[in-house]
């Protein structure tokens, strides 16, 4: 399950998102969204007119749609369908129409083969009573399919990986909050899963524990050992972790997004507030020598006024070359705005979007 | 300061065979049974009375031993149908079915009350492969104390007594074998079911056990007061013996129809697993 390896030589083997969606497009939920991929054989789960209902209430509707990426980010407001999601992805429930895929395994057929391949992470406290960590971490790794002396290894392993190695011997009775999170992630990683459902994995943390908890979840990421699937309401938790949000609501999909795409993209697009250092000529004359500066180095360049301007940079352009050119132009400065559309910009969008309540009325809330 | 770090890594080492894995569930159930002294030491004891019938029957081809104590074969008792029924398998039935009582209602309830289903349920397993697990640790424990000592005997007796004993009761064998098959599963799923339906051990327990009683005396009194056999219908140990006689070919004093007793024990085991089904799933769904 882990590898030790010299700190320094840390692997940066990270693929990158294979989502064909290039930015977040909302859209209008009396259709659901096409998560569209580029090349369907790279998706992990392909949703394809996947529909849920419990008794009256419609749970999911309609979903379709891939996600490839390394870290999926499912998001939404409380009964928006995420956890239902995963669980029918699990195959805990059956679909009540259209299906679903997983690595190309249809799971209304391939439940076990679809099963043998993820490691699912529960919200709620699950733990099987009277048993230390490591036995019962063996336990479920052996059920995955582990033959038992692998598994008891793989289970150590894990133990220490997750930070819990010295507590591996206690009865999981006797565990904090945190570490039942950190022995959940454990049993959900020991047979080593291509896929990795964690719902809502920092449910509860203190705010150490959190950050111990996303880092976890990072270098799963970033292994590229498996893919993770991340549902959460805590949008900060998603933006650290995921390349890729889905946006749920009401059970449609309501918004889309490439977080890795949106993070290279804004990266580029500057906001610059400055201040004219030379008083011997007018703030216009500074501004303008400041951005045919900006535009000698390749940029694009708008002045919005004469101590506002903004900036596409180029590749190779760095913000130190923008402090650089400042200084030659005797320009001061004062502020650079990274502009960019946040995950909660997104989210709120896709909440603020209200034709999914018009769905409503159709009586399947 | 570490020197080493850690990385996350997939698993690309041997797997096991699917059907094979819900027997880990039944190993490490069986491991936490016997973690219990208490309970280890009852096992064994459930051997001592397989045992005295095996000096019996010892005793019965030894004229030394005779001899030494002082006893001819007449005096002991006979090795016959009446012996298996009612010296070997009745009582150890009822053995077993304090052996059921101890561990069957522990199997599923803790599972239940600390949410481990989604856990089993996530994995490569079903709800069946985990019932069939459960029910492997109970079946295994009943089977050690009734079928297993029982068919030894009968075995013993066959070669101690030779010639053409073992062919002309292969019927007592027969009845040993599927007498005790049909107590045990049947007692065994409805323990997992109370396991299943009470979450908390000690009552599910008292469930289990009062049920079975509750429903003995209804039917009794309900067979006193109106002079009937139907009343046998909701008794386990009326609908048992009845099987018992036709499995090793005895009259029964019982007036209940044979095949209503099957009909019935196929009927409360059905329903049962029916429960159980309905029990165990990876979350509680409110229509």
């Amino acid at each position: 399950m882990v590898e030790t390896a010299v700190a320094e030589a840390e692997p940066e083997n990270r693929e990158p998102a294979q989502a064909g969606v290039r930015s977040h497009a909302t859209e209008s939920p009396a259709a659901s969204p096409v998560v569209a991929n580029d090349d369907p054989a790279g998706n992990v789960i392909e949703l394809d007119g996947l529909s849920m209902r419990f008794g009256r209430h419609e749970v999911l509707k309609e979903l379709r749609g891939g996600f490839g990426g390394r870290c999926i980010g499912l998001l939404g407001p409380n009964g928006a369908g995420k956890t239902t999601l995963l669980h029918t992805l699990l195959g805990f429930y059956k679909p009540s129409a259209g299906t679903a895929r997983v690595f190309g395994h249809d799971i209304n057929t391939d439940g076990k083969m679809i099963r043998q391949l993820i490691g699912y992470m529960p919200e709620r406290d699950a733990f099987i009573g009277g048993m230390s960590g490591v036995r019962f971490v063996r336990m479920m790794g052996e059920i995955s399919g582990l033959p038992p002396r692998q598994a008891l290894e793989r289970a150590h392993e894990v133990f220490f990986y997750v930070g819990l190695g010295e507590a591996r011997y206690r009865k999981l009775e006797s565990y904090s909050l945190g570490m039942k999170q950190l022995v959940k992630l454990a049993q959900a990683i020991v047979h080593g899963p291509r896929l990795i459902f964690l719902d809502e994995p920092t449910n509860g943390l203190d705010p150490p524990a959190r950050v111990r908890m996303l880092r976890l979840i990072r270098e799963i990421r970033d292994s590229g050992a498996a893919h993770v699937i991340m549902s959460s309401h805590l949008l900060r938790d998603v933006e650290e972790c995921a390349d890729e949000a889905v946006i749920l609501k009401r059970g449609r999909i309501a918004s889309y997004c490439n977080l890795e795409e949106e993070r290279r993209a804004n990266r580029k697009f500057l906001e610059i507030e400055t201040n004219n250092r030379d008083r011997a000529r007018g703030d216009d004359d500074a501004q303008s020598s400041f951005a045919a500066a900006l535009r000698q180095l390749g940029c694009e360049v708008a002045v919005q006024n004469r101590r506002r301007l903004k900036a596409v940079l180029p590749e190779q352009v760095e913000i130190k070359d923008l402090y650089a050119a400042a200084a030659e132009t005797q320009i001061q400065i004062r502020r650079v705005d990274f502009k960019r559309d946040s995950l909660e910009d997104i989210f709120l969008k896709a909440m603020e979007d209200e034709p999914a309540a018009v769905s409503l009325g159709d009586g399947s809330a | 300061m570490s020197v080493y770090g850690r990385n996350y890594k997939g698993y690309s080492g041997p797997t096991t065979s699917a059907w094979e894995r819900f027997l880990v569930i039944s190993r490490y159930s069986l491991q936490d049974v016997f973690r219990s002294r208490l309970f280890t030491g009852f096992f064994v004891l459930c051997f001592v009375w397989p045992l005295a019938c095996a000096v019996l029957i010892y005793l019965h081809y030894n004229i030394e031993a005779l001899t030494i104590l002082d006893l001819s074969a007449l005096d002991l008792i006979e090795i016959d149908t009446t012996f298996f029924l009612w010296g070997v398998l009745r009582p150890q039935t009822a053995i077993s079915f304090v052996l059921i009582m101890i561990v069957g209602p522990a199997l599923i309830s803790p599972d239940l009350r600390n949410n481990a289903m989604p856990l089993y349920l996530s994995r490569p397993l079903n709800k069946s492969d985990y019932i069939l697990g459960k029910l492997t640790v109970v079946l295994l424990l009943a089977s050690a104390v009734t079928w297993v000592p029982g068919l030894f005997l009968f075995f013993l007796q066959s070669y101690l007594a030779g010639g053409s004993w073992f062919v002309d009761h292969l019927q007592i064998g027969i009845g040993v074998f599927f007498g005790s098959w049909v107590w045990i599963v049947v007692l065994s799923i409805f323990a997992l079911a109370v396991s299943a339906w009470v979450k908390w051990k000690p009552l599910a327990t008292m469930a289990f056990v009062g049920s079975i009683i509750v429903l003995s005396a209804l039917g009794t009194v309900f067979k006193l007061l109106y002079d009937t056999w139907w009343g046998s219908i909701i008794v386990f140990d009326d609908l048992a013996s009845r099987v018992f006689s036709q499995l090793f070919g005895v009259e029964s004093s019982s007036e209940l129809p044979v095949f209503v007793a099957w009909f019935f024990l196929a009927v409360f085991a059905g329903f049962s697993l029916f429960l159980l089904h309905r029990r165990i799933r990876a979350f509680e769904v409110i229509s």
